[in-house]
């Protein structure tokens, strides 16, 4: 009772059952076919597989959807929502899991896609939790959260597709959080931890380190303990050549390589690491001066560099929100901001696949299969290759103007 | 505005956006499924053998048939015939694919002109490779036994055991008819699993109560 009536006063708790009635609503009816693939593999934890790249390649009959292209973690988390969610679904679910093409008719899919969900939505609302932990001013609380719940980008990415990126986007907030109150061997652990399910918080581990405090020898320090969490879970399987192929090397993880000036020679200019470099040296120069590493911005810096710059999938713009929710609330932010949405929705509406868009909806129709998808309409008017460039191109100078505000003209520093 | 209502009315709004996209939809939706053979356990092998499959069509202007096949590792680029035979042997449709068009696996649609008076005809769906076969041999997705109402796939030597996986589907024109099937169809899949939707609407109630109980939140 005591506890009914704490969470009763909460302050923030119409935000949150807001949230919740949205994402309660929306979850059972889109359909991706990614989450079903990642459950698929991960019931295999279940029947004690622990490589499951090398399982895979030996067992082809069992991977219809290829090979599992995410860090270990992510197969182990999987794994541990499978078995929890598995007793709810029935009898069917594992069976649903392994089938192709006619998921979309299973009677019981809405009842699936609702359980797979929850726990994507559980760590979306503890990202929220977090986020009233991070940002002092009260009305800027309630401003970040209402960013966080309602921006397209996590209502696409949680709720509609179900995608696991949400879970690394959220240790990299508790890494923000832990860095905020001077704990960095737990916040080092925390990019580790989001490192292992998704290699993208790597490119985030040594500005944690740079934002220390104390000593240089302490930076370093920081910086080896976030690669043990990654090391452990990685190590295992570094043997594996599925694991190489199909994780390390895989076109996923190159795409930031793509983005190239040719010096001849075989050589080139890397320009999403050029980016990071000049970032890196940025948040040196400020240890060097004793000033405040304003983490938060140097987190969405790194990740809008890589966003910019590289092909990228919708979701991975999760991995942004959480920190423009906490930036973003100088007006003159409020504009770039928005170019970034529209880049993103321009960007990913544009894919020439229709599972990105009216797809998602097949549960409920399967004529909708049959439809045209947008990039088709768009042809009727303009090239989509050079329409989906132009967003692109906004989106990027969108995150090119927000990192400029916050990183380099100081504005809305985070302390 | 309140910054209680305004997270409430971002929630209403994008729920109305949805479903209006939703209740939209059937005025784009052309092809609606006709009758569906979706259960399989097994592949047959496209080789020396034509394979046959009888099937009966629920609704005028038929227009697209989808098969399931396997081309293990992408190797097979053989010839092959998709063929549909109306009762009396005629050929209704009859196009060619290879193995270049074959995922491991993946669904083939086969999409061909409506045909006119198909409610209530049986029709025949012949597969055949052409060219010298190559290995490994593509597959098509079948089911094995227990085939219920289902026919059975008859090979160039008799009938087998098995039938095979597929979905047909017929071009739609009558935009009302599409509505009343599609609002039809929803109403069915929310009764098939009435448990879920019934632990489903709960939540949301639950989700509301909360709030009510809530009420304005306490300023310090």
């Amino acid at each position: 009772m005591e506890v009914f009536k704490r969470i009763l006063g909460f302050k923030y708790l119409s935000i949150f059952l807001a949230a919740l009635f949205l994402k309660f609503f929306l979850a059972p009816f889109f359909f991706h076919t990614d989450i079903k693939i990642i459950y698929d593999y991960g019931q295999f934890l279940s029947q004690g597989v622990w490589n499951i790249y090398d399982f895979l390649a030996s067992n082809k009959q069992e991977a219809p959807f290829g090979q599992f292209v995410y860090p270990p973690l992510t197969y182990f988390i999987s794994g541990i929502f499978y078995l929890v969610i598995s007793p709810l679904a029935g009898m069917d679910y594992s069976q649903w899991l392994k089938s192709t093409g006619d998921a979309m008719y299973s009677p019981y899919i809405f009842r699936y896609l609702f359980l797979m969900k929850i726990p994507l939505i559980f760590f979306e609302v503890l990202t929220g939790f977090l986020l009233i932990k991070l940002i002092r001013d009260e009305k800027k609380k309630q401003i970040s959260l209402i960013l966080w719940f309602f921006n397209p980008i996590n209502i696409y990415v949680v709720s509609i597709m179900g995608q696991f990126d949400i879970i690394p986007a959220f240790l990299t907030v508790l890494a923000l959080y832990f860095a905020s109150k001077e704990k960095m061997y737990l916040a080092a652990i925390a990019i580790g931890l989001g490192a292992a399910m998704k290699t993208y918080p790597l490119l985030l581990l040594p500005f944690l380190a740079l934002s220390s405090k104390k000593s240089w020898f302490h930076t370093i320090k920081v910086f080896l303990l976030g690669l043990v969490p990654y090391l452990v879970f990685t190590l295992p399987v570094l043997g594996s050549k599925p694991y190489h192929d199909s994780v390390l090397v895989s076109g996923l993880s190159m795409r930031i390589f793509f983005l190239n000036f040719s010096l001849g020679f075989d050589e080139l200019i890397l320009v999403v690491f050029f980016a990071l470099f000049v970032l890196l040296f940025h948040a040196a120069e400020r240890k060097f001066e004793k000033k405040v590493v304003n983490l938060p911005a140097y987190f969405l810096a790194v990740i809008l560099v890589v966003l910019s710059g590289s092909h990228f999938h919708p979701q991975w713009l999760i991995w942004s929100t959480p920190f423009l929710a906490i930036l973003v609330f100088k007006k003159n932010l409020v504009l770039p901001f928005i170019g970034i949405i529209v880049g993103w929705l321009g960007v990913f509406s544009l894919f020439d696949d229709k599972f990105l868009t009216l797809g998602l909806l097949t549960p409920l129709d399967q004529g909708l299969l049959f439809l045209p998808t947008i990039r088709d309409f768009s042809k009727l008017l303009f090239d989509p290759v050079m329409l989906q460039s132009t967003f692109h191109t906004l989106l990027a100078a969108s995150s090119i103007w927000v990192i400029y505000l916050t990183l380099f003209k100081g504005v809305n520093e985070h302390e | 505005m309140s910054m209680n209502k305004l997270p409430w009315l971002l929630a209403l709004f994008v729920i109305i956006l949805s479903l209006v996209a939703i209740l939209f939809l059937p005025l784009g939706i052309k092809n609606r499924l006709d009758t569906r053979q979706s259960e399989r356990n097994d592949f047959l092998t496209l080789a020396d053998k034509k394979i046959t499959q009888g099937i009966k069509v629920k609704h005028d202007q038929l227009n697209i048939i989808i098969l399931n096949f396997r081309n293990p590792n992408f190797e097979n680029h053989s010839q092959f015939r998709f063929q549909l035979l109306s009762e009396s042997g005629e050929i209704v449709v009859d196009q060619l694919f290879s193995g270049y068009n074959l995922g491991d696996p993946s669904d083939l649609r086969f999409q061909f002109s409506p045909i006119q008076q198909s409610k209530e005809k049986d029709y025949s769906i012949i597969l055949e490779a052409l060219s010298p076969l190559e290995t490994p041999p593509v597959s098509v997705a079948v089911k094995t036994g227990n085939l219920k109402d289902w026919k059975p796939i008859s090979l160039s030597d008799g009938k087998i055991d098995k039938t095979l996986s597929f979905s047909a589907y017929y071009h739609a024109s009558n935009k009302k008819v599409v509505m009343v099937d599609f609002i039809k169809g929803i109403i069915s899949k929310i009764t098939d699993d009435y448990f879920f939707f019934i632990g489903w609407f709960l939540a949301l109630a639950l989700v509301l109560i909360v709030k009510v109980r809530n009420g304005a939140p306490r300023q310090k």
